[in-house]
């Protein structure tokens, strides 16, 4: 059972669109403050929980991927920008990565696979995800003010320059 | 054995023993990304543009400082998107020595444009660069995490530009940075002679 959770604990940081918005939404909550990195982080793990549900519903696979770096973008063009955004809208960046960091997180089906195997598997991403945003929206808390908050905005420019060739990339060689 | 000298031997193994992955996977994500983050680091007129770029922005202080490192990696993305699509750029060797050469002779000259200004030129400069990196990029070991290698290295050089030019505040560092300006205007000179 361990070694499923494991695997599912992993699976954020193997994948580059959801490594990428997950450093950018993580980032800009801690840029924005601990209001709005709570509220962020709460919208996050509730809708990452629903995400990851629905794909044993069989929802109907979309280009998640896609939309993740787009959303990546946004985030690393606005930590970039440093502007003082409202808390809804870092819930609602939030909940939106974290219901496509959920769907695009279907772990495969082997035949004869327990359930409780599967729930292990999706509870170690959900505790994966949220973590590695938790913590990356401490460090850009701490780092917010560093030096006029120039190595968040530097941050956000790569961010945003990632996503940008991945998203290519994925688009022109599929 | 001491204490001591059971840490070096420790720290001998450690650094001496390769990483065992699990997921052969996880080793193509760490190949890609070691592979794009020395690319740019290997590559002498990379490297001098890139230091030029963070010297020149901290040279001309705020907004600059961080006006400038952001706008060369969007605009090196786009660049490289148009690599990765295939879209032909003339004198892109051409254009990346070049940038050397020019943005060194702002350095060493204390040149002061308009903000504007100065980002569309190191703009314009991030195309070539962008596009070479583009273009090299579906040769790489894992392409995706290599484009992220590539765009982090950059900023890397850009933030050790930006450490070398903060020491602009004091009178002897001002001659430092300007001497610095004049290396990589002379090693532009030197990239576009084809000496270097």
């Amino acid at each position: 059972m361990m070694h499923f959770f494991l695997q599912g604990l992993q699976h954020p940081l193997l994948y580059p669109a959801h490594l990428i918005a997950l450093i950018g939404l993580g980032l800009l909550l801690g840029q924005q403050g601990m209001r709005q990195m709570r509220s962020g982080w709460l919208v996050f793990l509730l809708l990452a929980l629903l995400g990851l549900e629905l794909t044993q519903l069989g929802v109907a696979d979309w280009r998640n991927e896609v939309l993740l770096l787009i959303l990546a973008g946004i985030a690393g063009a606005l930590l970039a920008l440093r502007l003082g955004l409202p808390p809804w809208l870092c819930a609602l960046l939030a909940g939106f990565g974290a219901l496509l960091v959920g769907l695009d997180s279907a772990p495969a089906m082997i035949p004869g696979m327990k359930a409780m195997k599967i729930q292990a598997m999706l509870a170690g991403t959900l505790v994966g995800a949220s973590g590695v945003l938790v913590l990356l929206a401490l460090t850009g808390y701490l780092l917010r003010n560093l030096l006029d908050g120039i190595v968040l905005r530097v941050i956000g420019s790569w961010v945003l320059a990632s996503a940008m060739m991945v998203l290519t990339f994925m688009l022109v060689k599929p | 054995m001491g204490l001591q000298q059971m840490a070096r031997v420790l720290l001998l193994l450690a650094l001496t023993t390769g990483t065992a992955l699990a997921h052969s996977d996880a080793a193509s994500l760490s190949g890609g990304f070691m592979s794009g983050f020395t690319h740019p680091l290997f590559g002498w007129d990379h490297v001098a543009a890139m230091v030029a770029v963070g010297l020149w922005g901290a040279f001309l202080g705020r907004p600059a400082i961080w006006l400038l490192p952001v706008v060369f990696p969007v605009v090196m993305a786009f660049g490289g998107m148009l690599g990765v699509v295939g879209v032909p750029l003339p004198g892109v060797e051409t254009g990346i020595a070049a940038s050397a050469l020019v943005l060194g002779l702002m350095v060493v000259l204390a040149v002061r444009p308009p903000l504007w200004v100065a980002a569309a030129l190191v703009g314009a400069f991030a195309i070539f660069h962008g596009h070479a990196h583009g273009a090299e990029l579906p040769a790489a070991a894992n392409p995706l995490v290599y484009s992220i290698g590539f765009v982090v290295a950059t900023g890397l050089l850009h933030l050790s530009g930006i450490a070398f030019g903060e020491l602009s505040r004091w009178q002897w560092g001002n001659t430092a940075v300007r001497a610095g300006g004049a290396v990589i205007a002379l090693a532009g000179v030197g990239f576009l002679a084809g000496l270097l």
